[in-house]
């Protein structure tokens, strides 16, 4: 388990704010196949510009990020976006739901992408969510989930198409205590069962405490990497 | 996904039932304008030529281009696709119900008219306007001379226009000679006539139609102009509204390509309501159009059904239907995820610079060091963009040095380092930096 599913060669990200601001400056990691890392550091450190350019939903300045030897750089939208399909799961802070769509709809959504009938993925999704606990809450929208049952449904989804690598976004950052550590089981128990690697973007440190490697950010560099 | 598209579109009903009755009254407007020039157009022709049938071809010529009774088509060309029907020469003459145009034709022109010489054909306008009718009498004076006809035929003008056709032994020499073209083959003869008769106005069915056309263009261009109006306005009211609706839906866009949608499976979701209203809305529009003529020709009006204009009206709508659909499509194809779910600005149109492009004589001395330069685009001394790199830095090959925004963000011009090395050389007045592949200290220019 010693492998590197994904790595960045001095990524860099500014933004024209009145003056050049680097979110992201001449950032080189690796993340470690199977893994849960960490990267954390203060608010406007660059931590969620990082996950950005590591999910491809945003482009770097320079730089270049492989994941399983894949160039980013080398890839169209729609290159990025085929492999986000496959590869890639994404769980947002704000946990970006379609609104339109039940719970297992929503979870539904990525395999309709790659050609899962729609009684697999059904089957699928529901299996998803019965594992975290939300067998009675298929049929809910959006709006009618607390903020723990979102991001729940929000990580089914990130997982509904076995993806190597999951990357979240503060994902405990706006839950309560109690929803929080059933996220974090969440994250360490996929982890277990499906050796799945997770990149958490985080502040707090006892969501960083369930971490294998942890990467400290200030200013948009890396500080260090444990 | 379509399940998505189809919520998404009926959440947004109200839209879509306005866009449909937009779309509806213009077509129907479109159809039933259309109809009324038609009708206009057709009456004009009737009045030009009679019309003339298809594959007939007349020549007409002035008095001082009297010709022979029998003018072959057929100088230089060779084998010319025509027949040779007749000639006969036309004229006013006094009748017995006052001054009226005539067509006099001898015997030996060509035409067998099956009447006999004191026999007159009469057209149906003129039958109409003096009561006559076949069997009547008709009193006509040619060359000081009293001659009565009687009237064998009433004449539908298609090939003598509106004229009394009257046999005249004495008729000087035909000015009007007619023609049948081959089938397929009227531009060929046109071409052939047009050599033999150069001053001679040449009509077939096709050229009284063209000619009619013209008029009624030229009489209603206010109305056509309006009719470019309607079309103009469904453009713009169109792409506004999908536009917004980009725009409301730019999270569920940003969603669904964070999970791996492709650009054009995204265009789906716009699908809905990028064609189903203005497709509802061209077969209502022309529904609503058919139901109003059936009315207005039961009330009397002289309206022909011609589904062509139907078929023209209801596509003239579907360019702003494509403008509408490509515009937000091609925002959705270049946009990352993070500018549709933060709302950042997306430019329609990337445009990168990665060298100097022309040959700067002040350069020489750097470029033969192998030092490679790109141009900033400067207004005044200024920048009116974000610079990135300064002087000293070190840069990998297209690496974004800066970016500026022109129209409103809608183009982004991206400068990249055109090698990999140190940048050396920045002159921020002129907008000249320089890269060396080379780390040999940073050269003029202020910082």
């Amino acid at each position: 388990m010693n492998e590197i599913i994904m790595r960045t060669e001095r990524l860099n990200k500014a933004f024209s704010l009145g003056e050049t601001i680097y979110a992201v400056s001449d950032v080189s990691l690796y993340i470690p196949a199977g893994k849960i890392v960490a990267i954390v550091g203060p608010s406007g450190c660059g931590k969620s510009t990082l996950l950005s350019l590591l999910g491809g939903l945003d482009r770097p300045m320079s730089g270049d990020i492989f994941l399983e030897r894949q160039s980013f750089r080398m890839l169209s939208e729609d290159g990025l976006a085929m492999l986000r399909r496959r590869k890639l799961g994404y769980v947002f802070q704000f946990f970006n739901l379609i609104p339109h769509l039940t719970a297992i709809e929503n979870v539904m959504l990525p395999m309709s992408f790659i050609g899962v009938s729609r009684l697999n993925a059904k089957k699928r999704a529901a299996e998803l969510l019965a594992q975290v606990g939300l067998t009675k809450r298929l049929n809910h929208l959006p709006l009618q989930l607390s903020g723990g049952e979102q991001q729940r449904v929000a990580i089914s989804r990130a997982l509904a198409n076995n993806p190597a690598l999951v990357l979240a976004d503060e994902p405990t950052g706006n839950l309560d205590s109690s929803s929080k550590n059933d996220v974090l089981d969440l994250f360490k128990m996929f982890n277990a069962m499906n050796g799945q690697t997770f990149v958490l973007i985080t502040h707090d440190a006892s969501v960083a405490g369930i971490a294998q490697k942890v990467v400290r950010m200030v200013d948009g560099r890396v500080l260090e990497e444990k | 996904m379509i399940q998505l598209a189809r919520r998404i579109f009926i959440k947004s009903w109200r839209i879509q039932l306005a866009i449909t009755c937009l779309f509806a009254a213009s077509v129907a407007l479109l159809v039933i304008y259309g109809t009324y020039l038609q009708r206009e157009i057709n009456l004009l022709e009737v009045r030009m030529d009679g019309g003339l049938q298809d594959s007939f071809i007349r020549v007409e010529l002035n008095d001082s281009q009297r010709g022979p009774s029998k003018l072959r088509p057929s100088r230089g060309l060779g084998t010319v696709p025509l027949q040779y029907l007749g000639s006969w020469q036309t004229g006013v003459v006094d009748t017995s119900h006052g001054r009226l145009p005539v067509a006099m034709v001898t015997q030996d022109t060509g035409l067998n008219l099956g009447i006999g010489s004191a026999e007159v054909l009469v057209p149906q306008v003129l039958a109409s306007e003096h009561n006559l009718a076949v069997g009547d009498k008709l009193v006509v004076v040619t060359k000081g001379a009293h001659a009565q006809f009687t009237v064998a035929q009433v004449h539908d003008g298609t090939i003598y226009g509106q004229r009394i056709v009257v046999w005249d032994k004495n008729a000087l020499a035909s000015n009007v000679f007619l023609y049948r073209h081959e089938s397929g083959a009227a531009s060929a003869a046109v071409t052939s006539l047009r050599r033999t008769y150069p001053a001679g106005i040449i009509a077939y069915s096709g050229s009284t139609r063209s000619a009619a056309e013209e008029v009624i263009d030229a009489v209603y261009s206010p109305g056509i102009r309006a009719r470019f109006g309607v079309i103009l306005f469904i453009t713009i009211a169109f792409l506004t509204v999908t536009l917004f609706s980009f725009l409301g839906k730019r999270k569920v866009l940003a969603i669904v390509k964070s999970l791996g949608l492709r650009s054009w499976e995204m265009v789906t979701l716009l699908f809905y309501e990028a064609v189903l209203p203005p497709l509802f809305g061209s077969l209502l529009g022309c529904g609503l159009a058919y139901v109003t003529l059936r009315w207005m020709i039961s009330a009397g009006q002289q309206f022909a059904i011609d589904g062509s204009v139907f078929i023209s009206s209801a596509l003239s709508i579907w360019p702003a239907v494509a403008i509408g659909i490509a515009i937000p499509a091609r925002f959705t194809q270049v946009a990352t995820v993070n500018q549709l779910l933060y709302e950042r600005p997306v430019p329609f149109q990337t445009v990168i610079i990665k060298e100097l492009g022309k040959r700067i004589s002040a350069l020489d001395v750097y470029t033969s060091q192998g030092i490679e330069f790109i141009h900033l685009q400067m207004e005044y001394g200024h920048f009116n963009g974000s610079v990135f790199r300064r002087l000293g830095d070190y840069v990998k090959q297209g690496e974004v040095l800066a970016v500026e925004e022109r129209w409103w963000g809608l183009q982004i011009v991206e400068y990249h380092a055109p090698i990999t090395g140190y940048i050396v050389y920045f002159q921020d007045e002129l907008g000249l930096v320089g890269v060396s592949p080379l780390h040999f200290g940073a050269r003029c220019g202020n910082t």
